[in-house]
């Protein structure tokens, strides 16, 4: 195993963030020096970053005086977009006016940096990480990921043709949350029906049984729950994911995975996954995984 | 056929509308202030492309007939669908009926005008900074600090001719720096602020639409020109030339954004330099037809009648 010595690693993400505390474990057990904040560039930090006609340098004042120079990072850990984290005393306008203008510069800097990052997210990513289904399938296709079929649409006997493929079964999979519903009895279908005729919604085939998730990290996946799928769909997934995770350069992702008529599919795909749902062999697999990523080597 | 998609309320989507028109260019429009309400939509995704249709008043289109899309849904009203006092449920809907036709126009594999997984750069002004350097045009001397030292060490280091703007795509009036506001640089430790040193010269805004470049001159003594007469300064436009090289980053910078058309922001100084600010992803073009009588919507319209390389 080999240490890392004085380098020091920035991991931004919040106190309660069990990925964080992990990873943090792992690099001072390397007697890495590590900072652990939800507000990089604000708060107790004091954060400056010159470019243009000139080389780009940047620059972290830690509050007892420290001061870690852009090229004195050894790695970045991204769980958190930046703060602040504290509402008390702003107005809800002049808050979220504050969240965007730090992530903004957040976002842009993590670019600038030299050193590992996981992950370094591009601000269509960044801003919009939380995503449906339907919107990441093309390319999880394109990476030879399956992926449950979709719909949406404002027409409540479209919605049914749609379920007819599976039985007159479906699950509502609205766009701007997490939540799933199965519709699946004449008393869902009366609800779809009239949420459909006020506004679109979306529909996806419906599941069989629990999910599995996949994590990706550092080109390594970790299952929970990998004895839902068969050793095939396992391989054929893994190999879509790390090519996902390469394609678009994150050395974290998730994929939550379950069983459809077709064989498993992927249901969902996470960029900021939790680490507690993980039994505690993969949790380390992920946590090593991740150290790995940003530079560790053991 | 052309989809259209945004609010009538919007004047760029009705002058996109009126220039069709006018073209005879046949399109359909999408009214993202009436939608969901006096539309139908079926969108399936089975395979890599998204089928379906979208039917509006007197009207059925397929999505396999669709050859362009020009869009400005961040521009649209985005009325919510359902009836409600409670803001945080209309707030909800509204974002349902939004997120369903971004994915769409995400997925469509004709040119669209422009995707907005391309626009996202624009709510990071450092981040475009970082696009437009690697695109070899030059950018403003830059601070984004939370350090009110660092801060004040920059502006004397200008001379005091600093400016400073907002760091993300929320719409702010480029200011410069006062005596005044350096008070209150302590405010800079709940988050950062972005600072750039004045560049003197003449405003260029620059349209690309596919390939074409046009190019507008304009000239005045206020910082921000958009507030130029409201603030009781002088404004005059005029096309301008630029020379190939600057035109070549212009291009390279809207391709590498994975944009089809984009409101570039420039200054020529008085040595003749070329200095590029940020990239609007959704510009707002008609203040600059009317100013300096450039066709720039004659431009998109072509663009979209004849479609391009989908990006």
């Amino acid at each position: 195993m080999t240490g890392v010595g004085a380098a020091i690693y920035l991991l931004i993400g919040h106190d309660d963030d069990l990925c964080c505390r992990e990873v943090a474990d792992v690099l001072r057990a390397r007697a890495a020096r590590v900072i652990v904040t939800p507000e990089p560039l604000a708060g107790e930090v004091a954060f400056s970053w010159a470019f243009g006609a000139r080389p780009s340098s940047s620059s972290l004042r830690l509050a007892d005086g420290t001061r870690i120079d852009r090229d004195g990072l050894a790695g970045v850990l991204v769980r958190a977009q930046g703060g602040p984290v504290e509402g008390e005393g702003w107005t809800v306008e002049d808050l979220a006016y504050a969240r965007t203008e730090t992530s903004a510069a957040l976002v842009a800097w993590l670019w600038d940096l030299p050193c590992p990052v996981v992950n370094r997210l591009t601000p269509d990513l960044w801003f919009g990480f939380r995503r449906p289904l339907v919107e990441w399938r093309p390319l999880l296709l394109r990476h030879g990921i399956p992926a449950a079929n979709g719909l949406i649409c404002g027409d409540a006997a479209a919605a049914r043709g749609f379920a007819r493929r599976w039985g007159g079964v479906a699950v509502y999979a609205p766009l701007t949350s997490r939540a799933r519903y199965p519709v699946a009895d004449e008393a869902s279908w009366a609800e779809l029906a009239k949420i459909s005729a006020q506004l679109p919604v979306c529909l996806l085939e419906p599941s069989v049984g629990a999910a599995a998730y996949a994590c990706v990290a550092g080109g390594v996946v970790v299952w929970q729950g990998r004895e839902l799928l068969s050793g095939g769909e396992r391989a054929a997934m893994e190999s879509g994911l790390r090519s996902l995770a390469a394609g678009l350069g994150l050395g974290l992702i998730e994929a939550e995975v379950r069983r459809a008529g077709g064989g498993a599919r992927c249901y969902g795909l996470e960029l900021f996954p939790w680490l507690e749902r993980y039994d505690t062999a993969s949790r380390d697999a992920i946590v090593g995984a991740l150290a790995g990523s940003l530079g560790v080597v053991g | 056929m052309i989809l259209v998609c945004g609010g009538l309320a919007d004047d760029v989507t009705a002058f996109v509308c009126a220039r069709l028109e006018y073209e005879g260019d046949p399109y359909r429009l999408l009214d993202l202030g009436r939608y969901p309400r006096d539309y139908a939509v079926r969108w399936e995704w089975e395979g890599d492309t998204p089928a379906g249709e979208i039917a509006g008043p007197g009207w059925r289109l397929d999505l396999a007939e669709i050859g362009a899309v020009y869009t400005r849904c961040g521009a649209a009203g985005w009325p919510s669908p359902v009836a409600t006092a409670d803001d945080r449920s209309a707030a909800a809907a509204r974002a349902e009926c939004q997120g369903g036709v971004e994915v769409l126009l995400e997925q469509l594999p004709c040119p669209v005008v422009n995707r907005g997984g391309g626009t996202m750069a624009n709510m990071s002004k450092p981040f475009q900074l970082g696009q437009i350097a690697r695109a070899g045009l030059g950018v403003p001397d830059t601070i984004v600090t939370s350090d009110p030292e660092a801060a004040r060490a920059f502006c004397a280091e200008c001379g005091g001719d600093v400016i400073f703007k907002s760091l993300s795509g929320v719409r702010s009036i480029v200011r410069r720096v006062a005596e005044h506001d350096l008070e209150r640089l302590a405010l800079l430790r709940h988050g950062p602020a972005q600072f750039q040193r004045y560049v003197p010269g003449d405003n260029i805004r620059v349209h690309t639409v596919g390939d074409e470049i046009i190019a507008t001159r304009i000239r005045t003594g206020a910082v921000d020109y958009r507030y130029a007469r409201g603030r009781g300064f002088d404004l005059a436009m005029e096309p301008t030339r630029l020379p190939g090289w600057v035109e070549d980053a212009c291009r390279a910078l809207t391709t590498g954004a994975g944009l089809l058309m984009a409101g570039i922001d420039l200054k020529e100084t008085p040595e003749g330099e070329y200095v590029c600010f940020e990239v609007n992803t959704s510009p707002g073009f008609i203040w600059f037809e009317q100013g300096s009588g450039q066709p720039i919507s004659t431009a998109l319209a072509a663009l979209l009648r004849r479609g391009a390389p989908a990006v």
